[in-house]
């Protein structure tokens, strides 16, 4: 019974299902759920640490699980950090493509969010497969026809290397050009792609559609957004001169 | 010469992420050099039956040692895309259905091209979107997921499956000289029943059976287009556009049967449509059938025209009459169009139900019935408080539509077996609908056969976006 839960909740991605299994074997046959977490900072307390650093990772492979305890049975004994809300044990899970479905969320609509990006990833691959029963052979072979790898290199290409930060220096604000984080410009990158989702033609079409329509067209580098992250860097390019004011008071 | 040599690593790498889920050990990743032969050697049951054949294939590539010319060019870009496994769904070539028996069930057949279109009416693109061309035809609406399908993979491929098999063998067996026995499929939600249906709509065409096929009842809930009272039977509520696109329909799966003379198909009686317009007794069935496309005002009469006719001659001509019916319960539940006191028209009163329920009644010869009752869109009462489980066709006829159908064979459609489901994704990897890398790997197929519940219509949606 308690395999199968476990089996059941790691299948389905949920959330400690993993801490889960690995706690689960300290008792044998009895679920032990993972602690509430501010129960957890109680015990654990704020000495040498951050409490939760001091908690071993967990682990989302079965595989894994059972060579860390072949390795060292001890580890059994270990308290197990809660999973991340985007870590999975799925087969299918992608992190980026979970970050890309919170942001498109609005009003904690999770259901439909998650609904809308599977039907945007179904027309991503609608297109394609038309394009390639339209190709010919020897094109054929080049036409990615993956949805995720084709959300992935969209998301690459519109990722921006510089950003205007506003700063004001005299009595006037100047858009400065300033480096980019990476995490900033994949942020960015995920935005600027919903925006170019939710401009469409509301009677006519749907942000599936239009979602699907840019993702392609920025995985070949065209597009409204590849557009718009050319036109930050000409701007950058053009505000070269104020670049100094990012040191300077 | 190095550009060889460069495509056998190439391939053994693919080779190795093909299997290395499948092959590796449970400790970790493999320190030593990956051995594909050893590897085979040791555990070759853990192997999916498709990556065996590729590995085998890709072991006699590397022997052979395959062109260069090949090779250099696909090492050259970096844009090829890794190709999936080549799997081969289980097919028949037997195209006829009432060729099929249970050697071949759960294997996938195609139907051809050409009937296609006159059987299901798939002309018309699919549309996403509200309101353009095509969203609310009622022919596209049949299938419609197959219909997406099938423009999209370019075929036309129905997984033959117990149920159908069983309707058409009993159908087979059947004495037709006795009244039209009825089959009553039902089963959980997205188990197959309209694809059975679809299955069996085709066994009715390939053997020359006259067809009478409502593809969804519930589909006048919302999309009835215009409302008239009935000028024959006054109380009556006509829907005259409906009524003139099922006679399109019908016109499109029979024409061959209705404009061959030597079938005699004729009316029995006269016909007065009007003070001007008359059918008089001897003429062709189908002249009612195109009365009705051409004045919309007696398409509904037409029907009714009709129904009372295929009846007389079903055991009078000899020309078997197949009825598929989907949503048959919705016959008997209450419709959503409004009325002018609002409130809606109840099933009882709509001329177009009406016609439907005599044809499913079993007061006539030479015939087969094959319905299905489903709870999807269906209004009534008693789908609030059900808890949403019941499927059985005794609860979701209720007792006026039970007593109606009764007596009836009901049949069970169930959801996937293990090798129906193993099929399923090998043609969705064929067909390449299904892309993700992990689709391959036992991990992957035990978790879409898990969070799917074996159910078809689940495990389809959770495919869509891979």
């Amino acid at each position: 019974m308690a395999s199968h839960i476990r089996t059941s909740l790691m299948l389905l991605g949920v959330r400690n299902a993993c801490a889960i299994a690995n706690t689960e074997r300290c008792i044998s046959g009895v679920l032990i759920p993972v602690r509430h977490l501010s129960r957890m900072r109680t015990r654990t307390g704020n000495k040498g640490g951050f409490w939760i650093d001091r908690l071993a990772p967990p682990l989302f492979d079965r595989t894994a699980i059972e060579r860390k305890l072949d390795e060292n049975p001890d580890s059994r004994f270990d308290k197990v950090a809660p999973a991340r809300i985007f870590q999975s044990s799925s087969a299918f899970s992608d992190p980026l493509v979970t970050k890309f479905t919170n942001m498109m969320m609005l009003e904690g609509m999770k259901d439909k969010a998650e609904e809308m990006m599977g039907r945007a990833l179904k027309a991503v691959k609608t297109i394609q497969l038309d394009r390639y029963h339209a190709a010919d052979e020897s094109t054929k072979p080049t036409i990615i026809l993956n949805p995720i790898k084709i959300f992935h290199k969209a998301v690459e290409n519109c990722k921006p290397v510089l950003a205007l930060a506003p700063l004001k220096r005299g009595g006037v604000t100047y858009q400065v050009p300033v480096s980019i984080l990476e995490k900033k410009a994949e942020w960015t990158s995920m935005k600027w792609l919903i925006l170019a989702g939710r401009d469409h033609d509301q009677k006519t079409d749907k942000f599936r559609n239009a979602l699907a329509r840019e993702l392609i067209a920025a995985s070949n580098n065209e597009g409204k957004v590849i557009k718009r992250k050319f036109d930050l860097h000409k701007q950058c390019e053009a505000n070269k001169a104020y670049a100094h004011y990012r040191w300077s008071k | 010469m190095p550009s060889s040599i460069f495509s056998h690593c190439r391939q053994v790498g693919r080779l190795r992420k093909l299997c290395s889920t499948a092959i590796r050990p449970p400790h970790g990743p493999v320190s030593r050099p990956f051995s594909m032969t050893a590897a085979m050697q040791q555990k070759p049951q853990q192997m999916l039956r498709s990556q065996r054949v590729i590995a085998s294939e890709l072991v006699q590539k590397a022997e052979e040692k395959s062109e260069p010319s090949s090779s250099s060019a696909a090492s050259t870009s970096e844009e090829v895309p890794m190709e999936l496994p080549r799997v081969q769904a289980r097919r028949t070539s037997q195209q006829n259905p009432a060729d099929h028996t249970m050697d071949v069930e759960g294997f996938f057949y195609t139907v051809p091209p050409a009937v296609v279109e006159p059987l299901f009416g798939w002309t018309r693109p699919v549309s996403n979107t509200r309101g353009a061309a095509g969203a609310t035809d009622m022919r596209s609406r049949t299938l419609q997921y197959l219909h997406e399908q099938g423009l999209t993979l370019r075929e036309y491929a129905l997984m033959i499956r117990q149920p159908a098999l069983e309707v058409m063998d009993y159908i087979k067996k059947s004495d037709l000289s006795l009244p039209a026995v009825r089959y009553v499929l039902y089963g959980r939600h997205g188990s197959g029943k309209t694809a059975s249906l679809a299955h069996i709509l085709h066994f009715f065409a390939a053997n020359d059976w006259l067809i009478v096929h409502m593809p969804r009842v519930t589909y006048y809930n919302r999309h009835y287009k215009e409302v008239a009272d009935s000028t024959f039977h006054p109380g009556r509520i006509d829907l005259p556009v409906c009524s003139v696109e099922w006679l399109q329909h019908f016109l499109s799966q029979n024409s061959a049967i209705l404009k061959d003379p030597s079938r005699k198909l004729l009316t029995h009686k006269t016909y007065v449509w009007s003070k001007r317009e008359e059918t008089p007794a001897g003429s062709p069935l189908l002249d009612i059938v195109e009365l009705g496309i051409k004045r919309g005002r007696y398409a509904n009469d037409a029907i009714g025209v009709l129904m009372r006719e295929l009846k007389l001659l079903a055991p009078e001509t000899g020309q078997k009459v197949g009825v598929v019916v989907d949503v048959v319960n919705a016959l008997f539940s209450p419709t959503l169009i409004p009325r002018v006191n609002k409130t809606t028209v109840p099933a009882e009163v709509l001329s177009l139900y009406c016609h439907f329920r005599s044809i499913v009644r079993n007061d006539w010869t030479n015939g087969a019935i094959v319905t299905s009752v489903d709870r999807r869109n269906v209004t009534g009462e008693v789908h609030d408080h059900d808890g949403g489980g019941n499927y059985l066709p005794r609860y979701l006829l209720r007792g006026p539509g039970w007593e109606w159908m009764d007596p009836c064979i009901p049949v069970h459609v169930k959801d996937y077996q293990d090798k129906e489901l193993t099929n399923c994704l090998d043609y969705y990897m064929e067909t390449r609908w299904l892309q993700h890398e992990n689709a391959g790997t036992q991990k992957g197929r035990d978790e879409l056969k898990f969070v799917s519940g074996m159910n078809p219509g689940v495990l389809r949606s959770l495919v869509s976006r891979l």
